[in-house]
């Protein structure tokens, strides 16, 4: 019988810093196992002796040799993890949950939405799209060239705490990126304001599918917007949910809501089963 | 019973039983059958702690040898799989009553990919039983009396019903015992057919309507009333069969002392880490913790909630069996007598009276 508790050892491939107290990592399993996984999959990681943490894997799924999570110093365990250095361990089980509709979403319109951390999430899925898609369950650059409509929504406080900065102009290929900041810099010029000022300043795409990745707060904000602006069906709203998990297999009961688990059911779950769900969002 | 008694004490069995222990009748292991109860109370703790220890340690991460020089990180898994002890030692529960069937059923699926589980599961031997003086309940949840078509439904190896003086066998190895001490067993099997699905089907009814009002009654002031008495004490969970949350921590051997060292190359003290399983508990706020100031479910009200929906959605959905046996103990261990019969009769009724306009 498979042991679902033991996790995998991973060595420290590289370590970047992202922001204060946030870095990427990229990790590769000690004994050449492969990951394997979905983009909006989680993985759960830590040090012996701190515990496990849930991350979103935020690679691509074609990058098979290495993945990538971001850690941010919230917890103990956290804390440690953020203090490694390249080549020391962390250890891994996983991947976890459902992850996005792929298949679905490839041929849609999207409107990507991401808040402060939570567009770690929508990294994964950007990077997805970006790989040249050598394995037929990734997004081929073709598809996305022949209709670019892709729109990206990130919302965060100022232009440091911006994750992924360098990676900004590489999504350009494939999508339009609206930045906007509660305390944006003198240059490059962005407007101020939170997230849902965008869904009023920006000219939205035709029928698009949404992607939301963020605080509860603007979960509840975002959708707001969305049922006075737009007319999107709720099952073609997506969201990842956070929660904390103890086993990730849909026993322990940690990361319940309703009916469901955040940890087999989720983490992506349609608006349109959340809406159901009392104290879900 | 003496006769099967006996033979699990000459074969090695642990035996756990109801007992008398400072004037509460409990379950625990009990060395001679003099002390057994035979009597239709209830104790009030359940049989889990037998099947699912209240902690137990998963795996351990060991220093790596010196030599092998692992960067930094000193801690590594025991063994290639960092596998488990096998349990070895052999329990018999002796004397569960028909509803404690129904919960062990319910461990049997939550767990039955579990491999700790499962190796403690298969040296435990399951033995029965119904007092004569069991009494009916009038509401179909909260019945706790025994009849020969719940039993088809469950595992088991031997019951005795005392009401009919009968041995039934539910396994091979049930079988086996009784043929060595040459009890005869009847059979509960053919021809009952129907009337097996009858009352199985009556109980999930039942339970479904009661998932329905859990489903429809989330917004009831009743929550609020619970919320404001409950003590989030966490005693009615501890004692429930059915309620099987669980925390996964370590523990650090020798324990560290705080401050803990943040370079992982100064916890040279550390010989090793244990990772556990330990009983969770839904009604503390620690079990709802997401970060240092993030925290789910942060009141009374809607942990009992949740320990509603727990028992009377998720389960029934997932597993397909009731997520509550009706045994009543998380009403009598509760120091502020929040009593899970009265509480359902109000929902139900506090649904009633909505819908009339
Ligand atoms: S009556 Fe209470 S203790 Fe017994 S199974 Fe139901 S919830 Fe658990
Ligand atoms: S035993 Fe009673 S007071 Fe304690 S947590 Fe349960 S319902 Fe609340
Ligand atoms: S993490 Fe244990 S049930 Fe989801």
């Amino acid at each position: 019988m498979k042991n679902p508790y033991l996790p995998r050892i991973a060595t420290i491939f590289n370590k970047k810093k992202e922001d204060d107290d946030i870095y990427l990592f990229t990790l590769k399993f000690r004994d050449g196992t492969l990951l394997n996984f979905n983009p909006g999959q989680f993985v759960l990681a830590g040090i012996p002796g701190f515990g496990e943490s849930a991350f979103d894997v935020c690679s691509s799924p074609s990058d098979k040799n290495t993945f990538q999570i971001c850690v941010r110093k919230v917890g103990v365990n956290t804390a440690k993890m953020v203090d490694l250095k390249i080549n020391d361990s962390i250890f891994v089980r996983g991947p976890f949950g459902n992850g996005f509709p792929i298949e679905t979403v490839r041929k849609k319109n999207l409107l990507l939405v991401g808040g402060g951390t939570g567009f770690i999430v929508i990294r994964g899925l950007l990077q997805c799209f970006l790989s040249n898609g050598k394995t037929s369950d990734v997004l081929r650059t073709s598809d996305v060239e022949q209709k670019k409509k892709i729109q990206i929504f990130y919302g965060a406080r100022d232009w440091n705490s911006l994750l992924f900065r360098d990676e900004f102009d590489s999504w350009g290929k494939i999508a339009s990126l609206h930045l906007i900041l509660e305390e944006p810099p003198e240059m490059p010029a962005c407007p101020r304001g939170l997230i849902t000022k965008l869904f009023e300043i920006t000219k939205i795409i035709e029928k698009p599918t949404i992607i939301m990745a963020g605080p509860p707060m603007m979960y509840k904000f975002c959708l707001q917007e969305i049922q006075k602006r737009l007319n999107v069906p709720d099952n073609k709203i997506y969201l990842s949910l956070e929660r904390r998990m103890h086993c990730g297999i849909g026993v322990c009961q940690h990361c319940a809501i309703g009916e469901k688990y955040v940890c087999t059911d989720g983490p992506v779950f349609t608006y349109e089963e959340l809406k159901k769900i009392k104290g879900a969002l | 019973m003496k006769l099967i008694f006996d033979w699990l004490k000459k074969n090695n069995f642990e035996i756990w039983a109801h007992a008398v222990s400072e004037g509460d009748l409990r379950i625990e292991p009990v060395d001679n059958f003099k002390s057994v109860d035979f009597s239709a109370e209830v104790p009030l703790d359940s049989w889990k702690q037998a099947f699912f220890p209240s902690n137990h340690c998963l795996f351990e991460f060991n220093k790596p040898p010196a030599k092998k020089k692992i960067p930094l990180n000193p801690l590594l898994l025991r063994g290639e799989t960092g596998g488990f002890k096998e349990g070895t030692k052999r329990i018999a529960l002796f004397g569960m009553r028909i509803f404690d069937l129904e919960a062990l059923q319910l461990y049997d699926a939550v767990f039955a990919r579990d491999p700790y589980y499962q190796s403690r599961r298969k040296n435990i031997l399951i033995i029965g039983f119904a007092s004569k003086n069991e009494k009916k309940d009038t509401e179909i949840l909260f019945d706790k009396t025994f009849s020969e078509e719940r039993l088809s439904s469950y595992n088991f190896d031997i019951f005795w019903g005392e009401k009919s003086k009968r041995y039934f066998t539910g396994s091979p190895k049930g079988k086996k015992i009784l043929k060595d001490l040459k009890i005869e067993s009847a059979s509960f099997g053919a021809g009952t057919e129907s009337a097996r699905h009858n009352s199985a089907s009556m109980l999930w009814r039942d339970y479904l309507n009661w998932k329905k009002i859990i489903d429809t009654a989330l917004d009831s002031k009743i929550w609020d009333e619970l919320g404001k008495t409950c003590l989030a004490c966490g005693k009615c969970s501890i004692a429930c069969p059915t309620c099987f949350c669980f925390d996964i921590a370590d523990e650090f051997q020798p324990p560290l002392t705080p401050p803990i060292p943040t370079e992982a190359s100064e916890q040279g003290g550390v010989e090793r880490v244990i990772r556990t399983r330990c009983w969770g508990n839904c009604f503390y706020q620690e079990f709802h913790r997401m970060a240092i100031n993030n925290i789910f479910n942060d009141n009374i009200r809607d942990r009992i909630a949740f320990w509603y929906i727990h028992k009377f959605v998720r389960v029934p959905v997932e597993y397909k069996l009731r997520g509550c046996v009706g045994c009543e103990r998380c009403h009598r261990v509760c120091p502020v007598d929040i009593d899970i019969k009265k509480n359902l009769k109000r929902l139900e009724k506090s649904l009633k009276n909505k819908k009339r306009p």
